[in-house]
């Protein structure tokens, strides 16, 4: 539950940064904090007590009971990339606004865009 | 921190109310999803619908029919390869996007490219870069390898060959510039170019080992029908091979080429880098 919890307040924390921050970089920064908390979440679901990863040993047929759940661990690892490769984009957008508006600040770009 | 700049006109921030109303609505939404969470199963329950439904079927058939150790691989690549497939193309897609919003427009091609102006050179780096740049490499090419028996495989793989790549970048200035004349600097660097060629060779290499699985009768990325062996554990082991290696591809071409575009089109489109611009903001 505390690991949920801790998901939760990650995911508020980046939700709210990304509404309340004025500095577009900085709702972006937010935004990862908020996808590391569905990363967070997803992982601690795939727990399981007296479990091991799941990475198969020498011998033996293996036991659903003895191995964590491969699940999540997929959809996070390819979830992670795509994070990376969204922050990415995001900064090449961020670039082009910079040099058209020279500011990132989210008022004056809706000032200069009236 | 530092001066403080006149405040444009119509820079006035949001009235209180709404200021204190949107700061608050975060903190509920906090004990909402706690709340919410109250429902879900135990932390760590064995017997939980997450680890009950098709998980089973992964840990206990998952090695013998795909040969992969790692249950993660085995579900990544093999039984999960149409959706990764999708991650390999939205990652690929969103380089093509940094590229075509640098590089269109705007963007001053006529520029003089004089190397990065920002680039962080010093004996001392170039020494650390040159040994650690190659070690970097192999490992991530070893991580890619031993993705069946260990953590690792195509993403893992990819995001560190990409990271040496932009380790030299830094020490060593941009893709687009050449190695400057007479000196010994080794560049493994990629040219902008080479990093969309790779990434775009590793989408293709993905859908080609599928539609050769089709071509061969079996469905689309069902490598069962490969005439690779006669075990068909070990085929899918070597399409699986097949499959982290063209995702590698994708994902290391990719990072370098987010980082190239940003850092050529920072240069091109006049946006300084770090602290040149004064007011705070």
């Amino acid at each position: 539950m505390t690991t949920y919890a801790f998901a939760a307040a990650l995911f508020a924390l980046g939700i709210g940064g990304m509404a309340l921050l004025p500095n577009l970089l900085r709702k972006l920064l937010a935004m990862n904090v908020m996808q590391v908390a569905v990363i967070v979440f997803f992982v601690s679901l795939a727990f399981k007590d007296g479990a091991t990863v799941p990475i198969l040993g020498e011998g033996g047929t293996p036991q659903a009971a003895d191995f964590m759940n491969p699940l999540p661990h997929t959809l996070m690892l390819t979830a992670i990339v795509v994070a990376v490769s969204s922050t990415g984009l995001a900064l090449g957008l961020l670039v082009r606004i910079r040099s058209r508006f020279e500011t990132l600040n989210e008022r004056r770009l809706l000032d200069r865009l009236r | 921190m530092g001066s403080t700049p006149p405040r444009p006109a119509g820079g006035e921030r949001a009235p209180r109310l709404r200021r204190v109303l949107g700061a608050a609505a975060f903190p509920a939404l906090f004990l909402g999803l706690v709340v919410g969470m109250t429902e879900l199963p135990e932390f760590g329950d064995p017997a939980s619908p997450a680890s009950t439904h098709l998980s089973p079927r992964f840990i206990e058939e998952g090695a013998a029919e795909t040969g992969a150790a790692n249950m993660v691989t085995a579900v990544l690549a093999d039984y999960r390869g149409y959706d990764t497939l999708g991650e390999a193309a939205v990652i690929f897609a969103a380089g093509l996007g940094c590229l075509v919003i640098l590089a269109s427009g705007g963007a001053r091609r006529d520029l003089p490219v004089a190397g990065m102006s920002n680039r962080f050179g010093s004996i001392v780096l170039d020494a650390a870069t040159r040994t650690l740049v190659p070690v970097v490499l192999l490992f991530a090419v070893y991580v890619l390898i031993h993705g069946h028996y260990s953590p690792g495989g195509g993403f893992q793989g990819g995001v560190l060959f990409g990271s040496g790549l932009i380790m030299m970048r830094l020490v060593w200035g941009p893709a687009d510039a050449s190695p400057r004349p007479g000196s010994d600097v080794p560049t493994f660097g990629l040219s902008l170019r080479g990093s969309l060629v790779l990434a775009s060779v590793g989408i293709l290499a993905y859908v080609g080992i599928g539609l050769a699985a089709m071509a061969f009768g079996g469905e689309f990325l069902n490598y069962g029908t490969l005439p690779l062996g006669s075990d068909p554990a070990h085929v899918r082991e070597l399409a699986t091979l097949g499959i982290e290696a063209a995702v590698f591809l994708t994902v290391g071409g990719t990072v370098s080429l987010l980082f190239d575009t940003i850092s050529i089109g920072m240069r091109e489109n006049g946006v300084p880098l770090g602290s040149e611009r004064g007011p705070r903001e």
